[in-house]
């Protein structure tokens, strides 16, 4: 990451903001061609007052580089640990100097009020942050955990994130704060504790939505503290990892029946439906124990002895079916949009639902998908246990760039689940495509900004999302996200035009998938 | 219009901003009773701008709306109102507290103006703080310099709170409005506090407001004049001996002084200035004028009397001449028309002395009781607004108001002395409660007396910190606080509750565990913490 990149020239502004403008100001009343008592009130009492924190910020920073040197520092660099001052408060710094040099040259005794005013309580609050948040708080002897209730997640449920703190040191006149998701995807939880939880213990409980399918390593949450003014803050640390394991919903798919042919399973025979008036081809002679209900009497008569009817019966096909879910796209791990994981999602929906309408139907369905330690295989029947380890394979699936289609085949007839139309891999046996198409199941409203209007700030005022650096940074989020949505599109292209059996999945009502023949 | 969905955290801030502004403009209004055209045009422009900038805020209308709809309001405005108040308001004072007003009013909910938006609800405050400490300064009151220091103390304690109300709305907005989505805030549930937070929080906010006060007094002696220490030298801030003796002075032939020079030293202003250009001009109710006697002198040398007919028409009334002090153009009352020198002893006027209405000598012999020599020697002076005597004079009603109208010495002593005895009475309060949970004062039944123990557990458990959370149950409390017996007060509780019968036996068991529960929370919280719970609540 380049310096411009980075936070660096963000934090040097603040660090910046807390000796440069005292220091523009103090010039200013220094040189001021019509000194007064206010003009030397500020003269005499800037010029120590940024003398001394210009030393306590550099003992700080000796003291950061020492730390640095013993490898105690962490994750923070010597920027983080002189970076104190919030927005808010760098805006404070620099009003409250401009208001001083305002008032030297007009000569109005509010705006040296306001001045002296304004930079005697950031300097207070800087003391006092500079005093009590050096070091490691607010975990010298805090501990914070996290989890999710509850703990069994099936995609879609209400999740209720928990985080206890127990004995956090909030010190007087601080607010701790934390914020953090779990991905993504996820909606950000941010919490406020008051001062009155210091050295407690406290539980914060929110509803982060809908659990999302998949095997989630939580991001930790950032944890600061920022005085009650909102003028300076503490380092920030990280805490509160935690895993989260959402199990995809079942969802129905409607025509599966179609995947295998007209054919249905040998405990279940299922009679070729002809026309009414065709009646049915098998006859043979009676034998005992036939029932009379199937004797054919027209036939009897004209061959002279009874002739009972047999049922039509067309064999099943496929016995047995290979499930394949198709993951490979390699590209796919660096795009910033959702589209990918939306997909992702349909596809697995579709791969696991139709395997449970076939072992429903009686066929025999093996699930292949490329897992994390490489192509894994589970065996899908009519047994909770079973469908247990398909839900599991489920959770893992994911975008992957090491196994291609072809490992995932063999020689064997298979059905395979994948987001683009292409040409059967060489040397496998007969397939089937079911096609979850991108611009099905992707949204691209992500991508919309906050709906806002020439005349109106999209936010509230006084909101830090309206700042215009966030507002920025926003813009061009989203834009890159609709740019990597377009490539995805694009990588989900087919790469063979048609063919027969193709079915593609649809999204249905009550959630459900409904298969349709691609034609 | 949703108003909680447009401006999470409250109303603290914007009702924060109207309280300094109207408490400013009230206090502004006190000194300037007897030139209503001027308050009347700052107050309504104030009120106005800040009305329509919170509005253009709430709607979160882009700057340049605001600053459209500001423009357009000021010929809407006039249209409307003109042919109403044209008598009396003055436009140009009106649009001078109008722009301002709306640019801060907007700014009072911004993120990062707050500072900006607090100036102009601060200018009246620091108009009246000049007043007060300039009048202090004219009467040699310390009362009233120390009302304005307490004035400029209270409006930093309006700062910081100011600050913290935007700090407190920032973090509501923060929590709940964000360009990702956003969990909706969730709650907090306190199981356990540090017994002695309360105290030091206390502490802090003491410390918090010494030091303001301490920052706060320390500049409100700046603004004074920086002439208050030259002038007992009897120079002028450019250090340069005055032409004209100071009021009082002996002229330069040993008779009578001469009288101040309107502009002694016109090139300089030395009064602190302001935004707005307005001092009080309060009729004297009870003027007590400069009456040493005085000569018209020109060059430090008195005037022949011929020569006095040129100095001035010596018609000027007393409000013409505030006027005219205001303007820094003022005669001041030294100019009288062609009359004889004033002799005008200590005790009394000559007869035939020439008077004016509005000059000291008019006021002395209106009112022959005042005419004692107030050994006025040089006052700072105020600059464009006349001369140091003019000053002192339009200042002397101010000082005698405040001085002796703001008894802040009675009301703190009352306040601190109610506030002693309701602390007094508290641990006395807890005492009887803690008395009554153990052994009651009157008959009470059996599960009256096991609910009244299990109050006993929790006092303690409070005191040394334990919060109870809404909806657990009394075993589950027992479990997660693990103090010993505590176990078996919830187990007596519960049977208490179900309807489970609960004998003597069970009763001395309840209460010697609920005895040990509170003995022992309260040796684990430590003394200061057992000192500290004695000013708590015992119930609730």
């Amino acid at each position: 990451m380049s310096f411009l990149a980075s936070r660096a020239p963000l934090q040097l502004f603040r660090i910046g903001s807390l000796l440069v403008p005292p220091a523009i100001a103090w010039h200013v009343a220094w040189e001021g061609t019509d000194p007064t008592l206010l003009t030397r009130a500020v003269t005499f009492a800037l010029g120590p007052l940024w003398l001394a924190f210009t030393l306590a910020l550099a003992f700080r920073g000796v003291r950061a580089v020492l730390r640095h040197r013993r490898g105690g520092a962490g994750e923070l660099t010597l920027l983080d640990r002189l970076d104190v001052l919030t927005a808010s408060g760098s805006a404070l710094s620099w009003l409250a100097a401009g208001s001083l040099v305002a008032a030297v040259e007009a000569g109005w005794a509010s705006l040296f009020v306001l001045g002296l005013l304004g930079l005697g309580v950031l300097y207070l609050v800087v003391a006092w942050t500079l005093w009590v948040t050096d070091g490691d708080d607010p975990w010298r002897v805090a501990s914070l955990s996290r989890r999710f209730v509850p703990e069994h997640l099936v995609e879609g449920d209400e999740v209720t994130e928990e985080v206890r703190l127990a004995g956090p040191r909030i010190p007087i006149g601080f607010r701790l704060l934390a914020r953090g998701r779990i991905g993504p995807r996820w909606s950000t939880s941010r919490y406020v504790v008051d001062g009155t939880a210091a050295d407690g213990e406290v539980v914060l409980t929110t509803e982060i939505g809908p659990a999302l399918r998949g095997e989630h390593q939580a991001e930790p949450l950032l944890v600061w503290l920022q005085d009650v003014f909102g003028l300076c803050h503490s380092v920030r640390r990280r805490a509160g990892a935690s895993e989260l394991t959402v199990l995809p919903r079942p969802r129905a798919v409607r025509g599966a029946d179609h995947l295998l042919g007209p054919g249905g399973g040998r405990e279940e025979p299922r009679a070729a439906r002809h026309a009414p008036t065709e009646g049915s081809l098998g006859l043979r002679e009676y034998r005992p124990g036939d029932d009379a209900r199937r004797i054919h009497w027209v036939r009897s008569q004209s061959a002279g002895h009874t002739v009972v009817r047999l049922p039509d019966e067309i064999p099943r096909d496929r016995p047995a079916v290979r499930l394949v879910l198709d993951t490979y796209l390699p590209e796919a791990e660096g795009l910033a949009c959702p589209a990918p994981a939306e997909l992702l999602d349909a596809l697995v929906a579709t791969w696991l639902g139709v395997g449970r309408a076939l072992a429903e139907a009686g066929t025999r369905v093996t699930l292949v998908s490329a897992g994390p330690e490489g192509v894994e295989v589970a065996s899908l029947q009519r047994t909770v246990a079973a469908r247990r380890v398909a839900d599991r394979l489920g959770t893992r699936a994911g975008w992957q760039g090491r196994q291609p289609l072809d490992r995932l085949l063999t020689k064997e007839p298979a059905l395979v689940v994948s987001y683009r139309l292409q040409p059967d891999p060489p040397g496998t046996g007969e397939i089937r495509w079911i096609l979850a198409r991108e611009w099905t199941w992707t949204r691209f409203d992500h991508h919309r900004p906050t709906p806002s209007n020439a005349l109106q700030l999209p936010h509230a005022l006084g909101s830090p999302d309206n700042r215009w650096s966030r507002r920025r940074s926003e813009r061009v989020r989203l834009a890159r996200a609709a740019r990597d949505h377009a490539t995805f599109a694009q990588l989900c292209g087919d790469t063979r035009r048609t063919r027969a059996a193709t079915f593609v999945a649809m999204p249905a009502d009550r959630g459900d998938i409904r298969l349709e023949v691609l034609s | 219009m949703n108003l909680h969905g447009r401006a999470p955290g409250g109303a603290a801030l914007p009702l924060l901003h109207w309280l300094v502004l109207l408490s400013g403009l009230a206090a502004l209004l006190g000194l300037q009773i007897d030139d209503a055209e001027s308050a009347l045009s700052i107050g309504f422009g104030a009120v106005a701008g800040t009305a329509l900038g919170q509005v253009c805020a709430w709607g979160r209308l882009r700057p340049w709306v605001t600053a459209f709809l500001t423009a357009n309001a000021i010929w809407v405005g006039a249209l409307v109102f003109w042919p109403l108040v044209y008598d009396v308001v003055e436009p140009g004072l009106i649009l001078k507290a109008y722009l301002p007003a709306v640019l801060c009013g907007y700014l009072s909910l911004s993120e990062r103006g707050t500072l900006v938006a607090f100036w102009f609800p601060s200018v009246p405050w620091s108009l009246v703080i000049l007043e007060l400490d300039a009048a202090g300064l004219a009467t040699a009151s310390s009362d009233t310099s120390t009302s304005g220091a307490i004035l400029l103390g209270v409006l930093g304690l309006l700062l910081l709170g100011t600050l913290w109300a935007r700090e407190t709305r920032r973090l509501a907005s923060w929590k709940t409005v964000a360009t990702t989505p956003l969990a909706p805030p969730g709650a907090q549930t306190t199981l356990r506090e540090a017994p002695l937070r309360g105290l030091g929080r206390f502490a802090a906010v003491v410390f918090l407001g010494v030091t303001v006060t301490t920052i706060t007094a320390s500049i409100a002696p700046f603004l004074r004049q920086r002439e208050q220490a030259d002038a007992a030298t009897g120079r002028d801030p450019e250090g340069t001996t005055a032409k004209a003796p100071a009021n009082g002075a002996a002229s330069p032939t040993g008779a009578a002084p001469c009288c101040p020079e309107a502009h002694a030293n016109p090139s300089k202003d030395e009064r602190v200035r302001e935004y707005f250009d307005v001092t009080p001009t309060r009729a004297p109710r009870t003027m007590k004028p400069s009456l040493v006697a005085c000569v018209p002198c020109r060059d430090g040398a008195p005037l022949a009397g011929s020569e006095w007919g040129t100095a001035g028409t010596g018609d000027q009334t007393g409000r013409e001449q505030a006027h005219d002090g205001d303007d820094g153009s003022a005669a001041g009352h030294s100019r009288g028309p062609g009359a004889a020198p004033t002799e005008a002893p200590v005790g009394g006027l000559p007869p035939g002395a020439p008077t004016h209405p509005g000059t000291p000598m008019a006021a002395a012999r209106a009112h022959p009781e005042l005419s004692t020599a107030t050994a006025a020697g040089p006052r700072p002076s105020f600059g464009a607004h006349g001369s140091p005597a003019e000053g002192d004079r339009r200042r002397a009603p101010v000082a005698e108001a405040y001085a002796g109208g703001l008894p802040l010495g009675q009301v703190l002593g009352t306040s601190l002395g109610l506030l002693a005895l309701y602390l007094a009475l508290r641990p006395l309060r807890r005492w009887i409660t803690l008395r009554h949970l153990v052994k009651p004062y009157w008959n009470e039944s059996v599960g009256q007396r096991v609910s009244n123990l299990w109050q006993l557990a929790m006092v303690g458990l409070h005191d040394a910190g334990w919060q109870t959370v809404p909806g657990e149950a009394p075993s589950a409390l027992a479990r997660r606080v693990g103090l010993e017996g505590l176990a078996v007060c919830a187990a007596i509780l519960e049977r208490a509750r179900h309807g489970v019968r609960v004998d003597a036996a069970d009763l001395a068991a309840m209460e010697a565990a609920a005895r040990s529960v509170y003995a022992t929370a309260r040796a684990r919280a430590g003394w200061m913490a057992r000192v500290a719970a004695a000013w708590r609540s015992p119930v609730g």
